[in-house]
């Protein structure tokens, strides 16, 4: 690492475009990440992420735009650049005859500074399924494989392509403990996730897609400023939505037989609610009150162009 | 890393895939070995040409070997590409080009593995002389592997699937075994199919090959005809000079078609 390269960024993407033959998967987005960042980009499926990231580790050139790895062209550079990354595909496949330890015994013949295989697989908690058949693993299992290889030369650079998937809670966490890991020892992350809540955990800025495009972008607090807290309640007996009052000037609306408000700021807004009931001598029973979530970013999103259009995930 | 070390890895990886999985160990390594014991043992005490008919046989199969990992590095080509083996070898510091040297070096090499069987069987056991030109020999076993490893490679691309790859593989398998006069003479053909097997890509190499091993002029011989020209070194290079370039040309084409059809990842659906 001669000191010129540190001084690009680990990936700096400008008005990136990719289509595939009519289609446009990725239209026109920019951003760039710093070395030592974990940068999450969510989205819907078909919005774009995948292709995004493939352009990214080198597998397709832009239409147009450009894409800089380090300072360096993935696609044109690509033996070079990916010395320095990791990839975890959203799917990879792998040669079903061997077994685990055989898998990354082989993978290391081929990896410069290759970790020691003993250490990768705790690494991943796969010491135990180490003589087993790689045909013969769980879902989660593989996945957890798919991370040993990926951090095998210990990328400066790590791509994960919604790692976590069909993974169970505990392999999960074990998995967001590894990445918090890594990203202590400095390595730059970029990650794509279905779970929100992993973006909101791991992620120290976050881009969320939606059709080709980045909707928002920013810190997960700068995403969800402005967002406010939502406070939700059964409908009391006897009343319609109509009949309850506005707090803080927003009107309720209704989602799943529940009174809805997104309000600015909580407090104010229960003391006036709760005002409201005494004076009707009513109870709130299920009252929620929880601060906006990225989940909410995304189903805005979602509901702007329902009904809700099936694509692949690409 | 050098590119040799990468090649080397994807090497060691293919040659422990190759023999840990039972379909490509049978198609690929014991198909024409079993084929020897059956078809040319019983001929050992036949004459073709002035050579030994097992012998004969014997060297056929050994051009067959080629065809038979020809088969198996189709259906490995298909398979490493739909299981998305390929896209994640791909995504590694491993050179494009170092991926496919390594699984067509393994293929080469247990290759050579036949033609010491075969070739031993030949010698040891049904009485054929030691190959006349050995450098002749291999350089004809080279390029005819080559060819039959970059077509699979071409092939591939247009196989749609793992289940069809058998239905591609096949009718190359099938008119190769029984045109290009691996058993039996091409000149025992009927008229009209002389031609058309002449040119198959499987005929110049079996053709080479024996007159490699067994240093006398090939292509006319018939099981009722008398024995063939010897040839010497120099003339045995000459003779088999129409087998080399015909080689050479289905090899350039094989290439060009294999840079066009290559693909890395399934059809996106």
């Amino acid at each position: 690492m001669t000191p010129l390269s540190e001084k690009f960024p680990a990936v700096e993407v400008v008005d990136l475009r990719r289509s595939y033959g009519d289609y446009e998967a990725v239209r026109g987005i920019s951003f760039s990440i710093a070395r030592g960042e974990l940068f999450a980009l969510l989205g819907t499926n078909g919005a774009g992420k995948t292709t995004t990231l493939e352009v990214l580790e080198g597998y397709h050139p832009p239409t147009s735009g450009r894409v800089r790895i380090f300072g360096l062209d993935p696609f044109t550079a690509g033996s070079k650049v990916r010395r320095r990354t990791g990839v975890m595909l959203q799917e990879g496949g792998f040669f079903k005859e061997l077994t685990v330890k055989e898998t990354v015994d082989c993978w290391r013949a081929f990896t410069s500074r290759a970790r020691p295989t003993a250490e990768v697989l705790a690494k991943v908690a796969l010491e135990a399924r180490a003589g087993t058949r790689v045909g013969q693993l769980s879902g989660g299992e593989r996945r957890r494989l798919d991370l040993a290889l990926a951090v095998l030369n210990e990328p400066e650079l790590l791509f994960l392509d919604e790692p976590t998937t069909g993974m169970d809670p505990e392999a999960r966490r074990a998995t967001w403990r590894l990445v918090e890991e890594l990203r202590a020892d400095g390595t730059t992350v970029v990650l794509t996730t279905h779970y929100l809540e992993e973006a909101q955990q791991l992620a120290d800025r976050v881009a969320i897609m939606d059709r080709g495009v980045i909707a928002a972008a920013g810190t997960v607090a700068e995403v969800l400023s402005g967002r406010g807290d939502l406070i939700s309640l059964p409908l009391p007996p006897g009343h319609e939505l109509a009949a309850l009052p506005e707090l803080l000037g927003a009107a309720p609306s209704l989602a799943d037989g529940r009174a809805v408000y997104r309000v600015p700021r909580s407090a104010p807004a229960l003391a006036a609610l709760h005002a409201w009931a005494a004076s009707r001598h009513l109870e709130l029973d299920g009252l929620e009150v929880r601060s906006g979530s990225l989940e909410d970013v995304f189903l805005d999103l979602a509901d702007r162009h329902s009904p809700t259009p099936t694509g692949a995930s690409r | 890393m050098s590119w040799f070390t990468y090649a080397k890895g994807q090497f060691a990886l293919s040659w422990k895939v190759f023999w840990r999985n039972r379909r490509s160990t049978f198609i690929g390594f014991l198909l024409p070995v079993l084929l020897n014991l059956v078809i040319a043992a019983p001929l050992r005490d036949k004459e073709i040409g002035g050579v030994n008919a097992a012998g004969y046989v014997a060297v056929g199969l050994l051009g067959l070997a080629l065809v038979t990992s020809f088969v198996n590095l189709l259906g490995g080509v298909v398979a490493r590409r739909e299981e998305l083996v390929l896209k994640r070898l791909r995504g590694t510091e491993c050179p494009p080009s170092a991926v496919f040297a390594g699984q067509l070096g393994a293929g080469g090499v247990v290759v050579l593995i036949q033609a010491l069987v075969l070739g031993g069987v030949a010698v040891v056991w049904f009485g054929a002389p030691l190959p006349a030109d050995p450098a002749l020999l291999l350089l004809v076993l080279l390029g005819g592997y080559l060819l039959f490893s970059v077509l699979a490679v071409a092939l591939s691309g247009v196989t749609p699937s793992t289940e069809s790859a058998p239905l591609v593989a096949t009718p190359v398998l099938v008119l190769c075994m029984f045109g290009a006069g691996v058993f039996t003479p091409v000149a025992g053909l009927p008229d009209w199919l002389r031609g058309p097997s002449g040119a198959l890509p499987l005929s110049p190499v079996v053709r080479g090959l024996r007159t490699a091993w067994f240093g006398r002029e090939f292509g006319a011989e018939t099981w009722a005809g008398g024995p063939l020209r010897e040839l010497d070194l120099l003339h045995g290079w000459t003779s088999a000079g129409p087998s080399l370039l015909l080689l050479a040309v289905w090899l350039a084409a094989a290439a060009a078609l294999s840079r066009r059809l290559l693909r890395w990842e399934p059809r996106r659906g």
